[in-house]
Parts: C-alpha cells; structure tokens; sequence
C-alpha cells in the first residue's frame, strides 16, 4: 500500500494543521476496530475507497432540504463540505456565530482550536482518527453567554453518489445560560446502494447554566456504512437533551456520552430504532456523573424486523464524590421477526454510596393476543403491527421536546412501515 | 338487505385437545336477543371465543354460518368486517394505541382505502356514544384499556359494539364484575344498540343483566351442548332454583350424542 498524501486545508492554522497529522498518524496504526458483537472486519470496509475526496454535489440535496424557514440557522453539507450556512439575523445580531468549520477554523482559530476535539478522543478508533485526519469541513456554533435561541439550527448531511468517504464535523459552544436546540440529518438518496463509510463527529460544551438539546436522525442511504460519535460536557447546572433515531445505514455504531462534570449538571437522551432486512445498529448510550446532585435519563426503545440486529449498551457510571446523584436508563426492542436479534445490554459502574441508580432492559416479540383483540374488530394484521409499533414507539418519541423532531422521527417510522409492507413482512 | 342470522350447528371445540363443547346447537337472528346461561366451566367462553375465531380454540365437527357463509373459513379479522363482534370478558390492554386511533383504524378497516371515516363525523358519532355510556371524553385519548378498571373495560368494550355496529353481537360476560350501576350503564348502551340489523347473543351467569336487556330466548348450556331453552321465565326459574336444578333435573333426561369421531 502506497503511503497516502497528508489532507492540508488551506491557510489551515498550525495548531490544527499539527493535530491533523498526529491523527493521521495513529489512524495510520489503529487497526480496524474489534466490537464484541460487530464482527466489522467481515464488512471489509478497507475495500472503501473512502480516503479520496469527493467535491461537494449540492444539486444532488433535494430542495426541500436546502432551506429551513422555521430555523434559527440552516446549515446544509454535501459529501462533508458545506454548501449553504444561513443564519437568523436577529440571532447574528445576538452574537450567535455559525459557520462553516473549515472557514472558523481560519478566522477563529483560538476558539476551535480549543474546543475541537477536546470531547471526542481522536484514539478513538480507527474511523474517528480517520475523522480527525480527513474532516475538510463541518459546523461550528457558539451561543454567547446569557443568550436564548427560540428556533432550533438545522443541520443536514447529504450524502452524494460519488462519495466514498465523509468526515463532518459540528461544534456546539452554549455559553453560560445560554440555550440551543441542534437538529442534525444524516441522510441520502434511498434508492442509492453504493458503498460509503460515513464517520461524524459532534461535540457540544455545555456552559455553566446553559441547556444544550440535540437530536441527530439517522437516515442514511442503504450502502452507507456509518460511525456517528456524539460527546458532550455539561458543566454546573447545565443540561444536555439528546434525541437520536437510527433508521438508515447497512451499519450504524454509534452513540453518545455525556460528561456530568460538575454539581447540578443533568442529562437525558431518548433513542429510536428501527431496523430492517439485514441492517445491523450498535449503539453506546453512556452517561458519566462526576459531579455531585447530577441526574441522567435515557431512554431507548427500538423496532426489529428482517434479520436485522441491534445492540444497545447502556451505560451509567457514578464516579466517587458524585454523590446524591441519579441514574437510570431503560431499554426496550419490540422483535416483528424471529430471524431479528437484538441484545441490550445495561450497565451501572457506581464508585460512590449516596446515589440512586436503575437500569432495566426487555426484549419481546408483538404480542398475539393483542393482535387477536385488534383483529376481533376487523384489523388486518398488517395494519394491527403497525397501530403496535407505532404504541410501541410513541411514548419514547412523544418525550423528546421538539415538536419538529417528533414530527421527523413519524415520518422516518412511517416510512419504514411502508417499506415493511412493501416487503410483506408484517 | 335481509336481516342477520348467525347459525351454529352441532358445534364441537377443543381446547388444547381436550373436548369442551360436545355439539352445541344455536341460530340467532336480527332484532332477538338469546341469552346463554351456565354453570361456570360448561363451554360458554368456549363458545365465545370460538365464534371469533381465537387461534387457542380447535373446531372438531360442526358448523357456523353467517347469513350462510361459513364462519369458520375466515380468520377473525374478516370474521369481524363480516359483521361478527365479541364483547371480550378480559379484554386486552394495548399500551400507546389510543382507544380513538385504534376505533378509527378499526372503522377504516371497513371501509374504501380512499375513503376513510372523516376527522369529524368520526368525533361526533364517538362522543355521543361516550355520552350514552357516561363515558368521560378523555377517555378517547387513553391508551386502550391500560389502567383501565374493570367497569372501564366492559364500557369501552360496548362502546366499540356502537360504533362499529356489527350485526351479530356476542357479549361475553360483559356483566360480571360490575356493581349494578354499571350494570345498568352497560345494558342501556346495548339496549340503545337493539333493532332488526343486529342480533345479540348475551352469554352470562347471573340473571341480573337480563332485568334490562329482556331476552327473546334463553339456552342453558351444560357440559358443552344446550340442554334447555325457553323465554325469559327460563332465566328467573334458573334465578330461583338455582344450577343445581339444572344438573339434577335437566341433564338426567338429555340424551347425549356420540362424540365425533
């Protein structure tokens, strides 16, 4: 293997410049990672040529997804490059920057510099190392100190058909009492099945008193093969609402960690998934309390039909002097297939005595009782699963704050459904 | 059209193999209402269940029809869009499907795919419905029958009987377990539902419900066949005497038939 070119954007500032070499480098040694119940050297993902750049194809983003009028911000990436960034003026007036990241990069090279990557290690993993090596573009948003966003920023990432490799990056700076909603798409042309190796960083500092929400829905293209690592901090009082729905992708690992790290801070993350045919989602939901007085909350439930896969590990870990803190999580998948395997897998790591902690998990097929009682009143069966995945999944959705984004998340389960039916599986 | 007629011939049932109704024999047409009496265990659920088409339940020998179309062949969703309808003793609870949505997914499961029932007219026709049954409207947003108490259940149960207008109706002791306010409540909304188009079999142990839904005719079933039938002193006889009169004298002198083979 010839040893490739080293990324330089440019007029990169040195700092980044020098980061993005030691990134390289450890990609360069990191081997493919080993999962216990992702077997991801059988994917051959090194057969992607996912390391040659692909120019950005904004003709290809369906117009629907280029504006956002309900938003405080609209940012639209094609192959991982920014394409369009349109900012509310009354929030530009309030001080809210959001660019493009490549561009920060140059101008406010201080604050990235101090911010990026300072959640997501780059050793990560192979992919994440390759994020950090190979990201050209992204979204940086800071939300100065005291200032309070009505609107959520929109995020969309498009995947094109001549992309091989992604790597985006977004920054989320809430400053002290300020408050923001992100809602971040993954997505792509579903009838495009050719092989993409999409690896998304996101990583949100949570100022002190600041409430920080981020939903991120996962629909990407049927090739794409994807590793979407959210991190955030949330310093004293603040908090940090994660909504995330994994639909698309042939593979998914992903996540997202929260950092409690100082008293008062509070977390709480709703996860939904459906997945299909031979879809295969491996998801870390991990929250880490270390300050005192700290709460977390998540919830997850998933759909699994086909033979598709899921693993979801949760885990809640209380760190000594956490004390009087309050952890759970619980996690729920509804199987419409025999051949579909979930494993949920919730854990508590607790170093400190004066806490509450809980986690539960279950796994069951539709229950055919109900099914009979909904067919005594005239319900085909495929019309009784889909009344029963949509209550299996409402209550979860239903939590998460933004109307929009349950909005969103109905239609990507309502799709799904309509492809089941399509298959005849239900 | 022509009135219903549900038509159950010499009917057997197995349950997990064992035999439960032994050649039980019932028509039951628009405008009448039969009322099936018994002793707890004689087949009655059986009866029910089986009608409807709950998978638990093996038909070995006879028949059921309705309007001469055999029962029997139609799983129980069809069953239903056929007219069919079965007040459930212990009716499911269904988590996050409000009883609205799942009344009105029922409803468009009858109707054109390009015609559903209007936001509307659906809305008017469930709030008076709630109305007879003094069912709060609030209700319609509840999941179906979670948390529901057992009074709950048995109204909404009738509640789905009004507004999906079947045309045999099958109520399954859909009086035990309520105080006898409730009672009342529930036999004024399936009274409210009687008239030539629907024919109501009322399955039960005590008489009580039958002080307001007056039976056209009463079969006593024992040991999984009707041994008895008559009008509605045949309820008050069983009131007064009570099921050991129905052991002692009835079942004596029925003749039972062979089991099929």
């Amino acid at each position: 293997m010839s040893t490739p070119e080293l990324l330089t954007l440019p007029d990169e500032p040195t700092v980044l410049a020098d980061r993005r070499r030691a990134a390289q480098a450890l990609y360069e040694t990191l081997p493919v990672p080993t999962r216990p119940r992702t077997p991801l050297k059988a994917r051959r993902l090194e057969a992607i040529p996912y390391r040659e750049s692909a120019a950005p194809s904004p003709d290809e983003v369906p117009a629907a997804l280029r504006s956002a009028p309900e938003s405080a911000g609209h940012v639209v990436l094609s192959n991982g490059h920014v394409v369009s960034c349109v900012l509310d003026e009354a929030a530009r007036r309030a001080g809210v920057k959001l660019l493009s990241l490549a561009a920060a990069a140059q101008h406010d090279a201080a604050l990235v510099s101090q911010h990026l990557g300072s959640l997501v290690a780059t050793d990560t993993d192979r992919y994440t190392a390759a994020n950090a090596a190979f990201w050209r573009d992204g979204v940086l948003l800071v939300v100065p100190r005291g200032v309070a966003l009505a609107e959520a920023v929109t995020i969309v990432h498009w995947v094109g058909a001549a992309a091989a490799g992604i790597f985006p990056r977004t920054l989320i700076v809430a400053e002290d009492d300020a408050s923001v909603a992100v809602v971040e798409t993954y997505l792509g042309d579903p009838a495009d099945s050719h092989r993409v190796l999409v690896s998304a960083t996101t990583e949100v500092v949570a100022g002190p008193g600041s409430q920080v929400s981020v939903s991120a829905l996962q629909q990407l293209p049927p090739g794409a093969e994807a590793f979407l690592r959210r991190r955030g901090r949330a310093r004293h009082d603040a908090r940090i609402d994660w909504a995330t729905a994994e639909f698309g992708a042939a593979l998914s690992v992903a996540g997202h960690h929260t950092e409690l790290a100082e008293s008062g801070a509070s977390t709480t993350s709703h996860t939904v998934t459906f997945g299909s045919a031979a879809q295969h989602f491996d998801y870390d939901a991990e929250v880490v309390h270390i300050g005192p007085h700290t709460t977390s909350d998540m919830r997850a439930r998933g759909v699994m039909s086909g033979r598709s896969r899921s693993i979801f590990t949760g885990l809640s870990e209380i760190r000594q002097g956490a004390r009087r803190t309050d952890a759970r999580q619980k996690e729920e998948t509804l199987m419409l297939s025999p051949d579909a395997r979930a494993d949920a897998i919730p854990s508590l790591l607790i170093d400190d005595n004066d806490v509450f902690a809980a986690h539960a998990a279950s796994a069951g097929p539709v229950d055919e009782l109900a099914l009979y009682y909904l067919a005594s009143r005239g319900i085909p069966r495929p019309d009784a699963i889909d009344l029963l995945v949509r209550g299996f999944l409402g209550p979860v959705v239903e939590r998460i704050a933004l109307p929009a984004v349950q909005d969103r998340i109905w239609q990507a389960i309502e799709a799904k459904l309509q492809e089941e039916r399509g298959r005849g599986t239900l | 059209m022509a009135g219903p007629e549900l038509a159950i011939n010499n009917l057997h049932v197995a349950v997990d193999g064992k035999p439960v109704l032994k050649g039980l024999t019932l028509t039951v047409r628009g405008g009448e209402v039969h009322a099936v009496m018994g002793p707890n265990g004689t087949g009655k659920s059986t009866l029910a269940q089986t009608i409807m088409g709950h998978p638990r339940y093996q038909v070995t020998g006879g028949s059921i029809t309705l309007d001469g179309r055999d029962v029997l062949a139609m799983k129980t969703d069809a069953r239903a869009r056929a007219g069919l309808f079965l007040a459930m003793q212990y009716p499911n609870e269904v988590s996050g499907v409000t009883t609205a949505n799942f009344l009105r997914t029922a409803l468009n499961a009858r109707r054109d795919a390009k015609d559903p029932v209007r936001l509307k007219e659906f809305r008017d026709e469930l709030d008076h419905a709630m109305d007879i049954l003094s069912i709060d409207h609030g209700f319609a947003n509840r999941y179906l029958n979670e948390g529901f108490s057992g009074g709950e259940k048995k109204r909404n149960e009738i509640l789905q009987m009004l507004l999906l207008k079947p045309r045999i109706a099958v109520l399954d002791e859909i009086d035990s377990g309520l105080d006898i306010d409730a009672v009342r409540i529930v036999a004024e909304g399936v009274d409210a539902s009687r008239g030539p188009d629907l024919g109501l079999l009322l399955i039960t142990h005590y008489q009580r419900i039958l002080n307001y839904v007056r039976p056209d005719r009463v079969h006593i079933v024992y040991d999984g066949r009707v041994v008895t039938s008559g009008g509605p002193e045949l309820a008050e006889t069983l009131e007064s005497r009570g099921y050991e009169w129905v052991r002692e004298e009835l079942v004596p002198a029925f003749a039972p038939e062979e089991s099929p083979a």
